[in-house]
């Protein structure tokens, strides 16, 4: 049942991914961007991962009403121009060679949702992922397991997420400043 | 941006207080059920968010400047950083020396060390972040001169 | 003392993280307080760097820090991240070191012509932070966190002028690097997929416990593309030629010096042997990829009359000798190009820093537009000469030899071929510079010239340092120093997988 569902959205978000890319209008693209965001918080919810979907939904929704914004009240409301049509045709080739790579790997090699391969040859072995849930608790003290790895065992990815995000503030900040450049003081 | 009708004003009044205490309650829990300092902030920055577009522009700066915004940026990136390099005094960048001094009560709000005060400093942080983000771009206003358009962000810092 | 040196790793990330926090929070009126603070910064980085290198020479073997103290379990799991400081990684956190001073001394005037001095500083910060986590990192995903962050601030920082023309150059550089990032991400999940695991060194004895896998070759390919985006090698480049001449002068020395390689050739270089294994194949691959990039980028710089593009084509000519030398396996090739990395970083960022110093003068980028600015600027000429000769090897600066290096290495593994190319290349690097002094700063003085003056006192002292260096650098050929120096760093690839992961998990047994 899940398979399916699963299947479903990602077909779902294609489609929705697609339209965003070829549609003038910059108004439905922003729109359909959400539909793709949304089909990805599904997944999330139904993958049993709410960490990820609560946060996912509502970047999601932020994004969008950014999008709405920046589309519906500005003066340029569709997209003009040739489409490059050479550019295409190489993009499609490219993006076929990478899924005719990636697909037979994802689909055959590596089962959905199961051990790392190679954890299923060497059972002796204890993954991390199986200390996490066995031990998480007692030596964090967070129920939340999610949370115990991501401020305890992996704090210091989380820090370096928090000022990944930080740069693209800062980044945003510095390039809307009204002016940029001032001339030479000479001393 | 001068906001919208009286009524979607009230509404939003209401909505944005239990939004942000949604949010809040994520990130106070968030080492005890789902929910964490990322998740929780961005919550908060909505509730932010729908106050800038009932509200408009000017009276939610009125509320949060954009300066103190981007202090408060600063201020919750640097806290969990701080956080992280006093575990330096637990021996190792990140250690909960907090829970060692004082682990406090599984399954409790006051449990697991730093974990929770790292959760508020990262909801600061995110929280601002998104508000500060979305502000910026709302604020970007376009002009054309001729055939170039220029995009400019309304006011001066 | 000196063993106990490892405990401040985490300092490398943790001071100019802190410093890039707090350095936005200062406004218009604390701009020369932001110079001091940050200033301050990369001179302390220079200080805790040149204490690792040789806490690392006196103690002889990797030095491992678990953060958190989340170490190794006796049964093996690793669950923790850490960092890893071994020569390889004690190299290159000497050499970001010492180019970001030399580039916050520099930016402490030359962007006096921007505004948000505090915001630019942060960037630097957090960009030099991103390139720190990336060198000392032991684990993938956060090689992919910190790299995001050394390519997020560099984003920014192309289009700090906010121009036209840079700002579409941030752009692409920006499509190219998220694509580039998603590469890197999707190769670390079908790693974690197969193996379960992160660590490098446990990754490196798991991939080696099997037979090479479709998902671990695919994994391995998606790595490459991704990192020789960032490291911008032939036919990966496309971004670099736009990118790096675009930001301001100090930015580009830190792109074309460090940048390309702390989070491009580094992370390739790491992933190609401490984690795969180097094979020959994967030799061969690199060769050819360096050798495309070292003919194309001098190729492709020949007709360029935009001095910072030109250096900019050159950056991507001299990664090619890099990734060539490194591609031969042999110590000596490795050497030779953990040599060249080393004395890039040097040359390249004083060219830029030369390019910007009479950017800030004339405001032109054009060697046309100039034409007998020795007369005018005499210590900007003299140090870009010096980096001139390096990059064109001449002896006896730092250039000639590591290239001298890198062909005996080819003829040595008997690659006359490459060999071959790298002379030619060599020669065509010499003509593109004699252009770039001759009409740039030899020549008749232009009229409109005639007035100006030599950039301000620090912009000098900062360019004059890289200088003495790229005299200096010629020192590491002699063999004390260099088994110092260059030595340790060839032989933490050298020593390959295993090597690696004795050091990791030796502490294993003995419990940390």
């Amino acid at each position: 049942m899940v398979t399916q569902l699963l299947t479903f959205l990602l077909i779902f978000m294609i489609i929705a991914a697609l339209k965003a890319l070829m549609t003038p209008r910059l108004l439905s693209a922003a729109i359909s961007l959400g539909a793709v965001g949304l089909g990805v918080s599904f997944v999330f919810l139904l993958l049993r991962a709410p960490d990820a979907a609560i946060p996912h939904i509502v970047v999601e929704i932020l994004v969008l009403l950014l999008l709405i914004r920046a589309a519906i009240r500005r003066e340029v409301k569709t997209v003009s121009g040739q489409r490059d049509i050479f550019g295409a045709a190489v993009a499609a080739v490219l993006l076929l060679l990478l899924l005719a790579l990636i697909v037979p790997v994802f689909s055959e090699d590596l089962s959905f949702g199961a051990q790392p391969v190679w954890a299923v040859t060497n059972p002796q072995v204890e993954l991390a992922s199986a200390h996490y849930l066995s031990r998480g608790l007692s030596e964090t003290g967070s129920a939340n397991i999610v949370t115990a790895v991501l401020l305890a065992y992996r704090g210091y990815d989380t820090l370096g997420e928090a000022t990944v995000l930080f740069a693209a503030i800062l980044g945003a900040l510095v390039l809307l400043r009204p002016r940029a450049r001032k001339p030479l003081e000479e001393k | 941006m001068t906001g919208m009708t009286v009524i979607v004003k009230t509404i939003t009044r209401w909505t944005a207080a239990l939004i942000f205490l949604y949010g809040a309650y994520l990130v106070l829990y968030g080492h005890l059920s789902v929910g964490g300092g990322f998740a929780g902030g961005i919550i908060l920055a909505c509730s932010y968010v729908i106050m800038i577009l009932a509200y408009g522009g000017k009276e939610t700066i009125h509320a949060l400047p954009k300066a103190v915004a981007a202090r408060l940026d600063s201020i919750g990136a640097l806290a969990f950083l701080i956080l992280a390099s006093l575990g330096m005094f637990g021996g190792f960048f990140f250690s909960n020396w907090i829970r060692d001094i004082w682990p406090g009560q599984q399954f409790r709000v006051f449990s697991a060390g730093i974990i929770p005060l790292a959760n508020i400093a990262i909801a600061l942080k995110v929280c601002v972040s998104l508000f500060l983000i979305f502000f910026i771009l709302a604020s970007l206003r376009m002009t054309r001169k001729g055939d170039k358009i220029e995009f400019r962000s309304e006011e001066v810092d | 003392m000196m063993n106990q040196m490892h405990f401040l790793l985490p300092l490398a990330i943790a001071i100019p993280l802190g410093m890039g926090f707090i350095l936005p929070l200062l406004g218009r009126k604390f701009t020369r307080l932001a110079d001091v603070l940050a200033n301050l910064t990369t001179a302390s980085l220079v200080v805790l760097s040149v204490l690792l290198l040789i806490s690392n020479v006196q103690l002889g073997k990797p030095a491992v820090y678990w953060f958190g103290g989340w170490q190794i379990t006796a049964s093996g799991t690793i669950f923790g991240i850490n960092l890893v400081l071994d020569g390889l990684s004690a190299l290159m956190i000497t050499l970001v070191a010492v180019v970001s001073f030399a580039a916050t001394l520099f930016s402490s005037r030359y962007m006096d012509q921007y505004t948000a001095r505090g915001k630019y500083y942060g960037l630097f910060m957090l960009m030099i932070t991103g390139m720190n986590g990336c060198i000392l990192t032991g684990d993938v995903f956060n090689l992919y966190v910190f790299l995001e962050i050394a390519a997020v601030s560099s984003y920014a920082l192309v289009a700090f002028g906010c121009e036209r023309d840079e700002l579409e150059a941030a752009f692409k550089y920006l499509i190219l690097g998220c694509v580039a990032s998603t590469f890197v991400l999707l190769g670390v999940v079908l790693l974690y997929a197969q193996f379960g695991a992160l660590n490098m060194a446990q990754l490196g004895q798991r991939i080696a416990s099997v037979e090479p896998t479709r998902g671990s070759i695919l994994a391995l390919l998606l790595l490459l593309s991704g990192l020789g985006v960032k490291a911008a090698l032939v036919p990966f480049h496309a971004w670099l030629p736009d990118a790096h001449p675009s930001a301001p002068a100090p930015i580009s020395a830190m792109l074309s010096g460090v940048l390309i390689k702390a989070i491009g050739v580094y992370a390739i270089i790491r992933v190609i042997f401490n984690v795969y294994g180097f094979t020959d194949q994967l030799g061969m691959t690199l060769m050819i990829l360096g050798t495309l990039s070292m003919v194309v980028g001098v190729v492709l710089a020949l007709n360029q009359w935009d001095f910072k593009r030109l250096l900019a084509y050159h950056s991507i000519s001299q990664i090619g000798y890099v990734v060539l030398a490194i591609g031969l396996g042999t110590p000596l090739g490795i050497l030779a190009g953990l040599f060249h990395l080393a004395n890039h970083a040097i040359f390249k960022s004083l060219l830029f820093l030369s390019a910007g110093a009479v950017q800030y003068r004339t405001g032109t980028r054009q060697l046309d537009e100039m034409g007998g600015l020795a007369q005018r600027m005499p210590s900007t000429s003299r140090s870009c000469l010096v980096a001139s000769m390096s990059i064109a090897g001449v002896p006896p600066f730092n250039g000639f030899f590591s290239k001298l290096l890198i062909i005996i290495a080819c003829v040595q593994a008997g690659r006359w071929g490459f060999a071959i190319w790298a002379v030619i290349v060599s020669i065509l690097t010499m003509a593109s510079f004699m252009k770039v002094q001759k009409y740039a700063f030899y020549g008749k003085l232009k009229e409109k010239w005639a007035q100006i003056r030599e950039v301000p006192l620090v912009m000098r002292y900062s360019m004059i340092l890289l200088a003495v260096l790229c005299l200096a650098m010629s020192l590491l050929i002699v063999p004390g120093i260099s088994a110092a120096v260059l030595e340790p760093a060839r032989d933490a690839l050298h020593q390959g997988v295993k090597g690696y992961q004795e050091a990791i998990l030796v502490l294993l047994g003995s419990g940390g």
